[in-house]
């Protein structure tokens, strides 16, 4: 049965507001994010609910607004190395685990954002290679390789943490 | 820190800032005024747009067919033979000089460029065949385009390659044609995209063979060359979360020789050079086929990696089989 547009979001926002802050690293932006996407999905509703699935329609559409560039100068989050050391939380992190998660996140923020949108998918939203490719619109074999080259990228910083504390 | 650890320390990572979304509060606030409103809305040019965006969404496989000579604009009966497809209008002083397709043929493209050097104005043209989990039209996200009557969107690419690309479907194919380079380039896309045509021809086949390698993914074969006695052959694996591995079949001997190497029962050539771009080999090894020269490859994912490659290098240096170089007589012309 088709799902009307207020079911859908009623149902589905605060999984889309979950997908978009792990993609934008900054829950203001997943905000404008996912209601810019809703209030043209609600125009569009009648051709959208049609779909087989209509909610992996609007998952797209989330990504995809992330990724646009006419955006990115007033959403951006791809910060320069520094910026996100200066608002962690003033207080110290307590156990090893808050420190390199922290350290990854950061790392995430950092990266170029369709290899963030690749990274989220897969270790995020569990999709599959094959998925990733569909919605960043690329072949399964870039997709992957956005995957890779951001997996290096982050596991470069753990190193630099574990010199940090053996430093200590 | 192992991969499995690694990789449960990054859900960890996305889990807890996924976990700091905001209510949604606003969010809702914001929609219910529209969405108590979208019935009256479509009044005027917000009709019109409403109307093309649902037109535009996918209902489902058409299998429209064209014939040979004809444009994208035009159904016609199902066409005899193999057919690729080509533009009939690029920009001036570009010319063709690579085709390459899908290992199994789901895809097939043709590089058209007015240099060799990667950084010279590029037009890339690709057809893909797709499968029944592929987007099947455009979504509502992106500037929407109409090639030729049939829906497609427009990209920005923000990659640092100044890349655009225009994508429109029709039936089970999706077409793309990507610029690289190229100043204002969306009228030159757009008449990149209307000129194409389906043409009688052979799809790119490429009488190479690699060994199967650990980790392989996927992988793709092309032609590419300024003229048609000059053509190369080339086959490409991805390797999962490692790197690249290129094996190409050149008519003249590279001009880097590198460190004299054993490989396939004589004297090859190997040299390493750094990381400068992700996509550049960081390894290469070369060999004589006899009047050919085998060249083979390798690019890391990770720009930092600077593990050796000789050993996996020389494995598929040895176990390569490459047939005749295919006539390739469209390297180096203009529509």
């Amino acid at each position: 049965m088709p799902t009307t547009f207020e079911q859908y979001v009623h149902d589905n926002a605060r999984d889309l507001l979950r997908y978009a802050t792990a993609l934008s690293c900054d829950p203001h932006t997943a905000q404008d994010i996912v209601q810019s996407v809703l209030m043209r999905a609600a125009q569009r509703w009648s051709g959208i609910e049609q779909l087989a699935v209509p909610g992996a329609y609007v998952h797209r559409m989330v990504t995809n607004e992330f990724l646009s560039w006419r955006r990115r100068a007033v959403r951006t989050v791809s910060l320069p190395q520094g910026v996100l050391d200066a608002v962690t939380p003033p207080y110290p992190d307590e156990t090893d685990a808050v420190d390199q998660r922290q350290l990854v996140f950061q790392g995430i923020a950092l990266l170029p954002r369709k290899q963030r949108a690749a990274i989220v998918l897969r270790y995020y939203a569990n999709r599959t290679f094959a998925e990733i490719a569909g919605e960043l619109g690329c072949s399964e074999a870039t997709a992957r390789s956005h995957i890779s080259r951001g997996l290096a990228a982050l596991r470069d910083r753990i190193p630099a943490l574990e010199r940090a504390k053996e430093a200590l | 820190m192992r991969t499995d650890e690694f990789e449960g320390l990054l859900r960890d990572a996305l889990d807890h800032q996924a976990a700091q979304a905001p209510s949604g509060a606003r969010v809702l606030a914001a929609l219910a005024p529209r969405s108590r409103r979208r019935w009256w809305i479509p009044v005027g040019g917000v009709v019109a747009a409403a109307l093309v965006g649902i037109a535009m969404l996918p209902t489902g496989e058409q299998n429209q067919q064209v014939a040979p000579g004809t444009s994208l604009g035009v159904t016609s009966p199902a066409a005899a033979g193999q057919l690729v497809w080509e533009p009939a209008w690029v920009p001036p002083g570009m010319v063709e000089r690579e085709r390459s397709a899908g290992p199994d043929g789901p895809w097939s493209a043709s590089k058209w460029s007015s240099g060799s050097a990667t950084t010279a104005p590029q037009v890339n043209v690709m057809v893909t065949e797709l499968s029944q989990d592929d987007q099947m039209g455009p979504d509502a996200s992106r500037e929407q385009v109409v090639v030729n009557g049939h829906p497609g969107q427009w990209y920005d690419n923000d990659n640092g390659h100044d890349e655009y690309m225009i994508a429109w479907w029709t039936g089970s194919k999706r077409f793309t044609v990507t610029s690289y380079a190229i100043p204002e380039p969306r009228p030159v896309l757009l008449r990149v995209a209307e000129s194409l045509r389906a043409a009688v021809g052979e799809p790119v086949q490429v009488p190479i063979t690699m060994p199967e390698l650990p980790g392989t993914v996927h992988g793709w074969v092309g032609v590419r060359g300024d003229q048609p006695d000059q053509a190369v052959m080339f086959s490409q694996v991805y390797l999962d979360r490692v790197g690249t591995v290129r094996a190409e079949v050149r008519p003249e001997r590279p001009s880097t020789e590198g460190t004299r190497v054993p490989v396939r029962g004589g004297d090859g050539w190997w040299y390493r050079v750094g990381a400068a771009d992700p996509n550049e080999p960081t390894e290469v090894l070369m060999a004589d086929l006899g009047g050919r020269w085998l060249v083979v490859s390798f690019a890391p994912y990770d720009p930092h990696d600077a593990t050796e490659r000789l050993d996996l290098l020389t494995t598929v240096a040895n176990s390569v089989t490459a047939g005749s170089t295919p006539a390739a007589p469209w390297l180096g012309r203009t529509p």
